[in-house]
């Protein structure tokens, strides 16, 4: 069953010469699926993602998340979708600094309303499983580069959303920092079945990739399916 | 969370915060102290005239003029004045004898001087207004039935009449000795009458005005030399609190002695003299555009800093919007850090004026070095104690609050309209 679907999907930016960003692409993604985007820079990688997660607008055609046509909803209603159904991990982790590793997991939850217990049950879960159960009451400027893009994992998982979208999540790590990141993105999905949407220029996670999609000027040139041994 | 998430984002940036709060409080001391030392000075004036001049309520006959004083008696002045000295709210009550007369000059600025002639009870009058304190040269009024009646006059009249002199190293002479002739004293019939006097003491007051007209005598001395039994004119009432008691007892008395059927004139000091209370929310008037102004540039700050602290945090925001948190939840955040920014300020600011207020209304605040001539002109005293009721710092702090509020608006209306797609990418 695709959980994402898009249909003719086109994004034009109109400025003194009009750009299409993305031009017609046709995408399904499947519950559990490990996939990264990827192509040169203004390929419209990025753009795509921000339309697939309900950040930007597509000048037409469609998407669907599940069974919810996305394009049609407004932008409140965007944001209790993007709430419940999307987690978003940043290039620049993007942690609210003034709250600790713990507190960070807990927020998404916490605009969700969920109970006290269940906030705390599920954030020691996730922190724990990737690899952050001692640092808890950490800030983020007290820890490494590494260290922040797992909390920013571990909250993008804790509204139990549909799907991650990921964008250039590894682009500000070293390969210590990267290697453990895709080792706990690639276990979530292969235990857990999360689907993972990357968008990314490093190699090192398009080797990790079950599914790997080209785009260039805004289209779709290839899609790749393919068997990763340890993914 | 909302709220820890507002009360940490303040302290990211300590300095910038710290200066905002300190401009609050340093804004919110100078506008109240100053409230209560415009409050200080026009209560102080108030009081002073109150309390030196026209008492709380005055009560006439009902075809009394200012302009000729002397015209008409009290109905019944006598019983009157006995029933208002027996009313426990009554702290004292003088009752007079008034007549325009003209005092001539042959040393001093020569001429013709006019002035208002006071009959008076010397014990009850010191009482009521304090005239025997305000004596700064000879004595007061002593035991009525000297040969030549004693009268005392104020500092301005002595010296346009010469009974005051100043010698060649600048300093005040008086000239106990000096006889003067009270001429033309208008009768209650109309007719003149001419006394003989000797000037005893020169007194001060706070309106100069009246420092230049009033003439105070025994009123049993007057009446003698003018062969009239004991009439009155005038009664003037000392009420306990009365500032704020006297309109409410002057319908009562009025009331009294209507069913008395007695048509008296009774007026408050507010009717007497309509322009203190004119000056007093004036004075109110203009404080409240001050505050107002003061707040309004504080407004202006707080604004200022709160989109700069946007402007820093573009990229959090739009995180927080692209992971779920909707615009309401975000205008929030943004409003209370806002609202804390200001209150965090406020109080302290309060607490210090009040202290500052409290302290100053103790040692009270010398303005002498300022020009007390003109000050005394209006009415007003040299030693100034700042004052101010507890409705205005309530009012203060509403109005702080709204400040708040009107400030916070701008920043998370900013905040909000971010694009979370564009935000999030930042700088």
């Amino acid at each position: 069953m695709s959980i994402i679907k898009t249909k003719n999907l086109r994004k034009t930016y109109y400025g003194v010469v009009p750009v299409n960003a993305v031009n017609g692409v046709n995408l399904e993604i499947q519950k559990g699926e490990f996939t990264a985007i990827v192509g040169p820079s203004g390929s419209g990688k990025t753009t795509l993602l921000n339309i697939i997660g309900g950040l930007d607008k597509a000048t037409g055609g469609n998407v669907w998340v599940g069974d919810q046509d996305i394009s049609q909803l407004t932008n409140n209603e965007l944001i209790d979708f993007r709430l419940n159904n999307i987690g978003f991990v940043f290039q620049a982790y993007n942690l609210i600094p003034v709250l600790t590793a713990k507190e960070n997991v807990e927020f998404v939850m916490l605009l969700q309303k969920r109970s006290k217990e269940e906030r705390e049950a599920r954030t020691k879960e996730l922190l724990e499983a990737v690899g952050l159960g001692e640092l808890v009451d950490k800030r983020p400027s007290h820890m490494s580069g590494g260290q922040q893009q797992r909390v920013a994992v571990a909250r993008a998982l804790a509204p139990k959303p549909t799907f991650i979208l990921a964008d250039e999540p590894t682009a500000n790590l070293d390969s210590q920092s990267t290697a453990n990141l895709l080792d706990i993105m690639a276990d979530l999905n292969r235990k857990e079945n999360v689907t993972f949407l990357f968008s990314t220029h490093d190699q090192r996670v398009i080797d990790r990739a079950r599914r790997v999609i080209t785009l260039e000027d805004g289209m779709i040139v290839k899609d790749e399916r393919r068997e990763i041994q340890n993914a | 969370m909302l709220l820890q998430i507002a009360w940490r984002n303040i302290w990211r940036n300590p300095l910038r915060s710290g200066v905002v709060i300190t401009a609050v409080v340093l804004g919110l001391w100078a506008v109240i102290f100053m409230l209560a030392f415009s409050f200080g000075m026009t209560e102080s004036r108030t009081r002073d005239i109150l309390e030196t001049q026209i008492s709380h309520i005055q009560l006439h006959n009902h075809k009394f003029e200012r302009e000729d004083p002397g015209r008409f008696f009290l109905e019944d002045g006598t019983q009157i004045m006995e029933d208002l000295e027996n009313d426990p709210a009554t702290i004292e009550a003088t009752s007079r004898y008034l007549a325009n007369a003209i005092l001539n000059s042959t040393k001093g600025r020569k001429g013709t001087y006019p002035v208002q002639l006071l009959g008076v009870n010397s014990e009850k009058e010191a009482k009521v207004t304090s005239l025997e304190d305000r004596i700064i040269y000879g004595t007061y009024l002593s035991n009525p039935g000297r040969r030549i009646p004693e009268i005392i006059m104020g500092k301005r009249l002595a010296e346009n009449v010469g009974v005051l002199k100043e010698d060649s190293l600048g300093n005040w002479e008086f000239d106990p000795k000096r006889k003067l002739t009270l001429n033309n004293i208008v009768l209650a019939d109309g007719s003149n009458a001419a006394i003989r006097v000797k000037v005893v003491g020169i007194y001060k007051a706070q309106n100069s005005a009246l420092e230049a007209l009033q003439v105070f005598m025994n009123k049993e001395d007057l009446l003698g030399k003018l062969n009239i039994e004991g009439e009155i004119h005038e009664i003037a009432v000392l009420l306990e609190n009365g500032k704020l008691t006297a309109k409410s007892k002057k319908d009562s008395i009025k009331n009294v002695l209507l069913a008395q059927g007695k048509d008296t004139k009774v007026e408050s000091w507010n009717e007497i003299a309509p322009e203190i209370e004119m000056i007093d929310k004036q004075f109110d008037s203009s404080m409240r555009i001050m505050i107002g102004v003061i707040l309004l540039a504080l407004g202006f700050g707080i604004v200022n800093t709160m989109l700069m602290a946007i402007l820093e945090r573009t990229r959090e925001l739009g995180m927080l919007m692209s992971i779920g948190m909707n615009k309401r939840k975000v205008f929030s955040m943004v409003m209370l850090e806002t609202m804390l920014l200001t209150m965090l300020g406020a109080p302290i600011g309060i607490f210090l004026s009040y202290l500052s207020i409290w302290f100053s209304s103790r040692t009270g605040i010398d303005l002498s070095g300022l020009d007390t001539q003109s000050m005394s002109e209006f009415g007003m005293s040299s030693i100034l104690y700042p004052a101010l009721p507890l409705n205005y710092y309530l009012e203060i702090t509403v109005m702080v609050v709204i400040a708040a509020l009107i400030s916070s608006i701008f920043p998370a209306f900013r905040a909000i309209r971010l694009r979370p797609a564009e935000a999030v990418r930042a700088i």
